[in-house]
């Protein structure tokens, strides 16, 4: 009886385990089916992913689909830089006799393509210009850079090179400079536009056939002038003057940025730069790079003064041989 | 005692192998799961829904993805799916959003690197031009979920975090 007992409680702890092995086994194939459903699904996505951005060749190749780039910046700026309308006619204000002489005068808007060769070179506030849509203008820019910063700091941003040799690296059809917010103030103005003269020789020693476009400083808004900062907007309207009458006898192409930007009282806006009075935001680029699109030199002009820069230099050349 | 000893032995074997199928499961990095993995992330909207909640003070900007690399300098930008870059607009000012979604999960670390690369830079630019910078830049955070890294400077850092987990909740 004791042993037939035995027997029966046996049975019935070998059925439970059965029971349990089943179920584990149930479970395991359902498990085994879930993660082959799932790996054959990846796969199939990875395959349709790989040949999407093979298309693209990476993200370096065009934006892909959902990143939603420059979301913010299109809201925040509802009026962008101008897009391609026509090429320009040659501005009847603007010939060989006074294209140096002064400001360049307000031309026909140029297409944003007119930038795709260029080069913009200077300090923080150029930097920004990384940050905004724009034409494939290259960027050779870094925060604190000055007129000789540029040749001496070597930036792993730019492999290693001097903003100087990052420029000149680019092969640029034309150059668009503006350094000085880091310096005016804080050295004399004499020494400023010396200083400058020698990044402009350097240039265009470098770049004898580029068109140089130098762009006045830009100015900072009433509240960090009045903070007895280094740089003010009447030492900048000074070098500004002094930079006209330097492009002049160098030979390049003067444009004053500085006007697209400053209010009627020759300010930065202070909505411009609510972070610190001298950088600002997606609109005032807009604005600035508006500003340049619309103060080209016209190409049969523009080819004309460069041989005259290349004849100036050819004399100095020759004058210290 | 044979058949009870096979008995054993194979409800040991399948319990064994049950369990590491479930290890397996869970396995993959930043605490994500299968489904962390196949993961699909509007970065627009989310980023708009970090960007709320961070609170962030001034205008930000999204980087256009081909300029990324200008940026992210040691970035393999072809190691990426998907991208966002939000950053203050006129940068003088830290603040940053960013999504990365790699192309496959193994370079999950090699973006990592080359955000530490890309925050090494930004203190060296700041210490002496805007220092007041160098603690919210210290403070940067970095998580991941399943592909997708992201990359946050703000003054509230963790709420940009609950948001990013919120979304990516919403989305499963």
């Amino acid at each position: 009886m004791a042993q037939q007992y035995r027997y029966a409680k046996k049975r019935k702890r070998n059925r439970i385990i059965d029971f349990l092995t089943a179920l584990t086994f149930i479970f395991l194939l359902f498990s085994i089916g879930s993660f082959l459903a799932a790996f054959f699904i990846s796969a199939q996505q990875l395959n349709e992913e790989s040949t999407r951005y093979t298309m693209t060749d990476g993200l370096s190749g065009g934006p892909p689909s959902s990143s939603g780039e420059n979301s913010r910046q299109d809201e925040a700026s509802s009026d962008p830089a101008p897009e391609p309308e026509s090429t320009p006619e040659p501005e009847p204000g603007i010939t060989i006799a006074n294209v140096f002489n002064g400001p360049i005068p307000q031309t026909q808007v140029s297409s944003l393509s007119y930038l795709d060769d260029a080069v913009f070179l200077g300090d923080s506030i150029t930097n920004g210009m990384t940050y905004h849509n724009m034409s494939e203008a290259y960027i050779a820019a870094a925060t604190s850079m000055s007129t000789v910063g540029i040749f001496g700091k070597e930036l792993e941003q730019y492999d290693g090179m001097t903003l100087f040799e990052a420029c000149n690296a680019q092969k640029p059809k034309k150059i668009y400079v503006m350094l000085g917010s880091n310096e005016i103030g804080g050295i004399s103005l004499d020494s400023f536009i010396d200083r400058y003269e020698d990044v402009l020789d350097k240039l265009r020693l470098a770049n004898p056939d580029a068109l140089i476009y130098l762009q006045s400083v830009m100015p900072v808004t009433k509240s960090y002038d009045e903070k007895n900062n280094l740089l003010n907007n009447d030492l900048i309207q000074q070098a500004n003057l002094l930079l006209e009458q330097l492009a002049a006898r160098k030979k390049v192409f003067f444009i004053d940025t500085h006007s697209a930007l400053a209010d009627e009282n020759g300010y930065l806006p202070e909505e411009a730069s609510p972070t610190d009075g001298v950088h600002f935001g997606t609109s005032y680029f807009d604005m600035w790079i508006e500003y340049v699109l619309t103060h080209t030199v016209p190409d049969d002009v523009a080819q004309q003064a460069v041989k005259e820069a290349q004849q100036l230099y050819d004399e100095l050349a020759n004058a210290a041989e | 005692m044979k058949m009870k000893r096979s008995r054993v032995l194979s409800v040991g074997i399948v319990v064994l192998i049950a369990l590491l199928t479930l290890a397996g499961c869970g396995s993959s990095d930043g605490g994500g799961s299968a489904g962390d993995l196949e993961l699909q992330l509007d970065l627009a909207e989310l980023s708009e829904k970090a960007l709320d909640a961070g609170e962030y003070q001034y205008e930000m900007v999204a980087l256009d993805t081909g300029k990324i690399d200008r940026v992210y300098i040691n970035l393999d930008v072809n190691l990426l799916e998907d991208a966002c870059v939000n950053v203050e607009s006129s940068r003088s000012n830290a603040d940053e959003f960013t999504a990365f979604k790699v192309k496959d999960e193994a370079d999950i670390d090699a973006v990592k690197g080359a955000i530490d690369s890309y925050v090494s830079t930004l203190l060296s630019e700041v210490e002496s031009y805007n220092p007041e910078q160098v603690p919210r830049i210290n403070n940067a955070l970095t998580f991941t979920h399943g592909k997708y890294i992201f990359f946050v400077i703000s003054d509230n850092n963790s709420a940009v975090q609950k948001a990013v987990n919120d979304y990516v909740k919403e989305s499963k």
